[in-house]
């Protein structure tokens, strides 16, 4: 069942030919050197008879030259064979690789946090190399193995029924044995899966904790920690072994019950089976023999195989978004939608001021902007007519999201320039809405909407395309400014680049500096501004900043929060904020959202937070 | 063919080179050595046990001959016995060998994971700055097992070579000693041209293995940042790279095996041309072809067939060996990468010193001209910076982002070593070296472990009560956590804190801060995750704390400035 799996996974990467060609030169290779034993000892006895029987008429050419030719074709064919599927499995590798590549950007955010750093690391390394060495580790051999034995089993039937039934009845003893060690071997390595993955996380926590560790005199335990994955994998991996290792014992042990059989049988026989053909048959059989030993080791790997093979499952599954929506082009839907909206949308806009005021709650405001007059939420959506400026503009709909602490729901739709604001306490949730209008945490159906689609079932290149949220701590390849930048926007020169540095006041900074892994070299408000630049690059309809100002100075959160709205005249910020660094901010926001901290919101804030958190 | 032709030369005209990477793997190899000693012999002996097979199969076909001549046939059972005695005694002590190869390497393999954790995660001395994550988990978890093959293969294969094909020497030249002689002569063969393709692997190897591991921390570094690479519709455009960097490997890896594999077939080669030397010798003294002076020209068919079946035996451990010589170029890789990790940080043995409690006396700080410089940056990260602070005072470090104030910190407590300068904690007006055990620090952004949230917080004061860590949570203040998560202190925290808000998580990593007690108390930005309200009551938890320790502060924060008895201010690595 499972290695099915490995071999469906694989067919998928690696041409038929490739396999089917590497199978037939292992198969080939082995049988030449089975029978070049065989055709020696046949030729051997022959001419100890022929010289016995002084027959004369029998000329030992054409022996020996087979035997030589067996000789040279065993080589040739073993060095074609290693050649091929050495091939096949480098360019399955590579092939199997990029497409789980693809699929890990199909996944949604959720789905993506949920695997930790040491198991994707594991799954697209070790599991993409076990699966993709089937051809060269296992199937050919196993191919090998089996058909050499089979054939040497057929020959024997053949030849001299009896001896083959022998044979046939300790062969399927063999097999069951193997079996049996193999299924004993594969439990054990699952745990040592398992205890290998604990072990890199282990390491890896400790290695990023490693400044607190110290100070807290934590190293000791950590060690420790990662002493007791080692010696958790240590001993999975001897207990795998060893059964392995008793599988192949029983094996070789019935090979002598079998050889010692045919002998038996084929010199008994004596009359009717010349005693050349004997030795022939018998040395057959030990070759054969010497080949299903390999058995336990490649069933161990076939196992292997299957096991990555199910764990790259959700990452392989190639059909994952087809059936999900997907946002019709934008420019030919755009007219024709603002009437099919849900009609809610203006009266929760209209209930606002009152509520804010009345409750003390957590509120939305909804201030006049100057010169931004199409934006308002309200107005826009109550006539049911598209402004001019906003066909073929992007439009991120809100409308009934429920907020934490709040019977307020949010409603308000962006669009075109506009700021808003969301602030409250820490924990409060900032995060979480953020992540839920950049589709990243999926919100009550349909609640946010890009153009009219949930935006949470929106594959996420098509989110891209509209939406840009920079997390708190956003990830930053470890490689230098420019090309951090260029991820944004791969065809930018440097001048562009220098200005959206500029923007975020990081103009001092040379865009060949090495960022270091993580950012690592950089400090955190350096690390925070460049994500910050690399979004500004994208010049996106909507732009989401969490805590852009964190670990800044004043001046220059002051300056930073100033240049954005100007950089990115179009664009609808959205800004979560502290409390205290509202201030920070040179204008009015269009919209704000204060969130309240009832301990049953922030429950559910952290909750949702810890799949931001996570990185 | 011509650039491996290149590099082979070129690694010929290096061999000497190779003798330190090479001293260095017996070293680490020593304590698992008796064991794999006795793998090598328990293998070298299991070919007696292909010496008696041989016989009994020869036996065999002699009585079958003999049967022609009219004697009974009756005499199969004996031979057969024979020879299934000695497949059983083979198997027997194969797999005795087996299990004692697995053993040593098993042996090895810990000592070395163990050394790696430990200058991973050095209990004394500087943090470590390289390497990298993925570099070190790559190192514990595929190069270490770069060299279970090795240990377990080439190891003992020469002892198992030596035993091995010396019985089935001997058994062959009892039979037929120009036999014996043939294989012999085939013999010298082996070795010298086995080295010289194992060499030229080896140089391929490292570049191959320098090439995965670039390979790996790039993929790492783009899984981590694959949210962020899709949301700015980046994905394709970098999986392109990725995948445009696989082939490149991927096709030198190709190269690699191709040398590798001719190699390989270079001993087949010889193997199956010596067979079929001796099997149309033999044959031809059978037949009473063969009139050659000196050679013998009668053998019976018991003593061909015997040592023709025993040739094979014979080559068996040199073709092992042979498969040990590129488990050795591997090892011999692997060892050029693990070398660095494992000597690099070497640390200087400090006695872990038991954290100071707050009842001794608060110690000053003395920074003298430190000036640190991050590899890459042209820029020092700071640059003579001179603070003195006395016992029990508490400085702020302040300046615009990025002029170096968590770098001073890192400094001051003894977890960057300055690469200008001194940095000293002044202990009764002696100067100590700055070491972090005597510190208690809060990063930015906050480090939990993955643990319950009460292992967390007990990491910084082992065997405290619960009552204990509830009142250092409450004295900041911060109980609302506890009734936020959904199990209180049993609370199970994911990898890096996960499970907690960014928020949640600093809080928490003050709370340990201040249970640890320690005289010198670092806090990088510490509220700046914290709403105004927490600030205050940490502002106010500081207040009481700085009373009897010395406490280094970086912030922007006014309400904790106000707190500072003295201010310093960094610009671009400089005290203004």
């Amino acid at each position: 069942m499972k290695p099915d799996n490995a071999w469906r996974l694989l067919r998928t990467v690696a041409p038929r030919r490739a396999l089917a060609t590497g199978m037939l030169l292992a198969v080939a290779g082995e049988l030449a050197g089975a029978a070049l034993l065989g055709v020696s000892g046949w030729f051997l006895t022959t001419c100890a008879v022929v010289t016995l029987q002084a027959n004369t008429t029998w000329s030992w050419m054409y022996p020996s030259g087979a035997v030589r030719a067996l000789a040279l074709g065993r080589t040739g064919l073993r060095y074609l064979e290693r050649l091929v599927n050495h091939r096949a499995l480098l360019s399955a590798q590579v092939a199997l690789r990029a497409r789980l590549a693809r699929g890990a950007a199909r996944l949604t955010p959720r789905e993506l946090r949920a695997q930790r750093d040491g198991t994707l690391l594991t799954r697209l390394t070790t599991d993409v190399e076990t699966v993709a060495g089937l051809p060269a580790n296992v199937c050919a051999p196993l191919a090998a193995a089996v058909t050499t034995a089979g054939l040497v089993e057929i020959l024997l039937l053949w030849a001299m029924p009896l001896l083959g039934a022998a044979e046939l009845v300790v062969l399927a003893a063999g097999l069951c044995c193997a079996r049996r060690a193999h299924h004993r071997a594969r439990a054990r390595l699952a745990t040592a899966a398992e205890a290998r993955a604990a072990l890199r996380t282990a390491l890896l926590g400790s290695r990023a904790a490693f400044n607190e560790l110290r100070c807290l005199d934590a190293v000791p335990r950590a060690r420790r920690t990662a002493a007791t994955a080692m010696a958790a994998v240590e001993s999975a991996e001897w207990a795998a072994a060893r059964a392995e290792r008793r599988g192949r014992l029983a094996l070789r042990l019935l090979g002598a019950l079998g050889q010692a059989s045919v002998l038996v049988l084929a010199l008994r026989a004596a009359p009717a089976q010349p005693i050349a053909v004997a030795v022939g048959e018998v040395l057959l059989v030990a070759a054969g023999w010497e080949l299903l030993e390999r058995l336990p080791r490649l069933l161990q790997q076939l196992g292997q195989a299957g096991d990555a093979a199910v764990r790259l499952a959700p990452l392989a599954a190639e059909e994952h978004f087809t059936d999900r929506r997907r946002p019709a082009d934008r420019c030919a839907k755009k007219p024709g939608r603002p009437a099919a909206e849900p009609a809610a949308l203006p009266a929760a806009g209209t209930t606002d001021h009152g509520s804010a005021e009345a409750t003390g709650l957590p509120s939305v405001e909804t201030a006049a902007l100057p010169a931004a007059g199409t934006t308002d939420p309200g107005s826009a959506e109550a006539t049911g007519l598209p402004s001019v400026e906003t066909v073929g503009r992007p439009s991120l709909e809100v409308a009934g999201l429920p907020l934490p602490g709040s019977a307020v729901p949010l409603a308000t739709t962006l669009s075109g320039p506009a700021l808003m604001l969301i602030t409250g306490p820490n924990g409060s949730g900032k995060s979480t809405l953020l992540g839920r209008l950049a589709g990243r945490l999926p919100a009550p159906v349909g609640t946010v909407l890009l153009d009219g689609a949930p935006v949470h079932e929106l594959s996420a290149g098509a989110v891209a395309e509209a939406v840009t949220l920079v997390e708190a701590d956003d990830w930053l390849a470890d490689d230098t400014v420019a090309a951090n930048l260029r991820q944004a926007a791969p065809s930018a020169v440097a001048a562009d680049l220098r200005a959206a540095l500029g923007v975020v006041g990081l103009s001092a900074l040379p865009l060949d500096t090495a960022v270091g892994s993580g950012g690592r070299r950089l400090s955190q408000g350096q690390r925070r501004r460049l994500a910050i630049a690399r979004a500004v690059l994208r010049r996106p309809p909507v732009l989401l900043l969490d805590e852009p100002t964190a670990g800044l100075d004043r001046p220059t959160a002051e300056a930073l929060l100033a240049a954005l709205p100007r950089a990115l005249p179009e664009t609808s910020v959205v800004l979560a904020l502290q409390e205290q660094d509202a201030g920070l901010l040179d204008r009015e926001p269009t919209t704000v959202v204060r969130l309240g901290r009832d301990t049953a919101a922030h429950a559910r804030g952290a909750d949702d937070d810890r799949l931001l958190a996570s990185r | 063919m011509s650039t491996s032709a290149t590099a082979l030369l070129d690694e010929l005209a290096e061999d000497r080179g190779d003798a330190p990477v090479a001293e260095r793997l017996r070293q680490w190899a020593a304590e698992g050595l008796p064991e794999l000693r006795r793998a090598g012999l328990l293998r070298g002996a299991a070919q007696a046990g292909t010496v008696v097979w041989a016989g009994g199969l020869a036996w065999a076909a002699q009585r079958g001959l003999d049967a022609l001549h009219g004697a009974p046939v009756s005499g199969a059972v004996a031979p057969a016995l024979v020879t299934a005695g000695g497949i059983a005694l083979r198997a027997a002590l194969l797999s005795a060998g087996e299990a004692a190869a697995a053993r040593g390497a098993r042996t090895v393999r810990q000592a070395l994971r163990t050394r790696l954790v430990e200058s991973a995660l050095p209990a004394g001395g500087p943090a470590p700055a390289d390497p990298d994550d993925a570099a070190l988990a790559q190192a514990v978890d595929g190069e270490v097992d770069e060299l279970s093959d090795w240990l377990t293969d080439y190891l003992p294969a020469r002892t198992t070579m030596l035993l091995g094909s010396g019985l089935v020497l001997a058994a062959i030249a009892w039979r037929s000693w120009f036999v014996a002689l043939l294989v012999l002569a085939a013999t010298p063969l082996l070795p010298a041209n086995l080295k010289v393709i194992g060499l030229g692997t080896q140089t391929a190897v490292r570049a191959q293995l320098s090439a995965v591991r670039t390979h790996r921390a790039r993929l790492l570094d783009h899984l981590r940042g694959l949210p962020t690479l899709v949301g700015l519709g980046a994905h394709d455009e970098a999986a392109e790279a990725l995948a445009g960097y696989d082939r490149e490997v991927a096709a030198r890896t190709e190269k690699v095996l191709r040398i590798a594999f001719l190699s390989t077939a270079w001993i087949e080669l010889l193997i199956t041309g010596t067979l079929a030397v001796v099997a149309t010798y033999c044959g031809l003294v059978l037949l009473d072809y063969l009139r050659l002076p000196l050679v013998p020209d009668h053998m019976s068919l018991s003593a061909a067939l015997f040592v023709l079946v025993l040739v094979p035996a014979y080559f068996a451990p040199a073709r092992d060996l042979a498969a040990g010589y590129h488990a050795r170029a591997r090892a011999n890789a692997a060892a050029g990468l693990l070398a660095p990790l494992l000597d690099a940080p070497r640390e200087t043995a400090v006695p872990a010193t038991a954290p100071v409690r707050a009842a001794t006396t608060p110690f000053g700080l003395r920074l003298d001209a430190v000036t640190v410089r991050h590899p890459g940056r042209s820029v020092p990260a700071l640059d003579e910076v001179t603070v003195r602070l006395a016992p029990g005072r508490c400085l702020a470090v302040t300046g615009p982002s990025g002029a170096g104030k968590s770098t001073l910190l890192a400094v001051a407590a003894g977890l960057h070593p300055p690469d200008g300068g001194h940095a000293c904690h002044v202990l009764d007006g002696r100067p100590l070296p700055a070491d972090p055990a005597r510190v208690a620090w809060v990063s930015q952004p906050a480090h939990l472990l993955p643990g319950t949230l009460r292992e967390n917080l007990l990491l910084a004061r082992p065997g405290a009560s619960d009552h204990e860590l509830l009142d250092a949570i409450a004295s900041l203040g911060f109980t609302d956590i506890l009734a936020a998560v959904p199990h209180g202190l049993d609370t199970p925290l994911g990898e890096r804190g996960t499970g907690l808000s960014s928020g949640q998580s600093q809080q928490l990593a003050l709370v340990r801060a201040l249970l640890r007690d320690a005289p010198l108390l670092c806090l990088d930005e510490p509220t700046a995750h914290l709403d105004p309200e927490a600030e205050r009551r940490v502002v106010s938890a500081l207040r009481t704390l700085t009373r009897d320790r010395t406490v280094l502060l970086a912030t922007h924060s006014p309400a904790l400035l106000a707190l500072a008895d003295q201010v310093v201010t960094l610009d671009h690595g400089r005290a203004r």
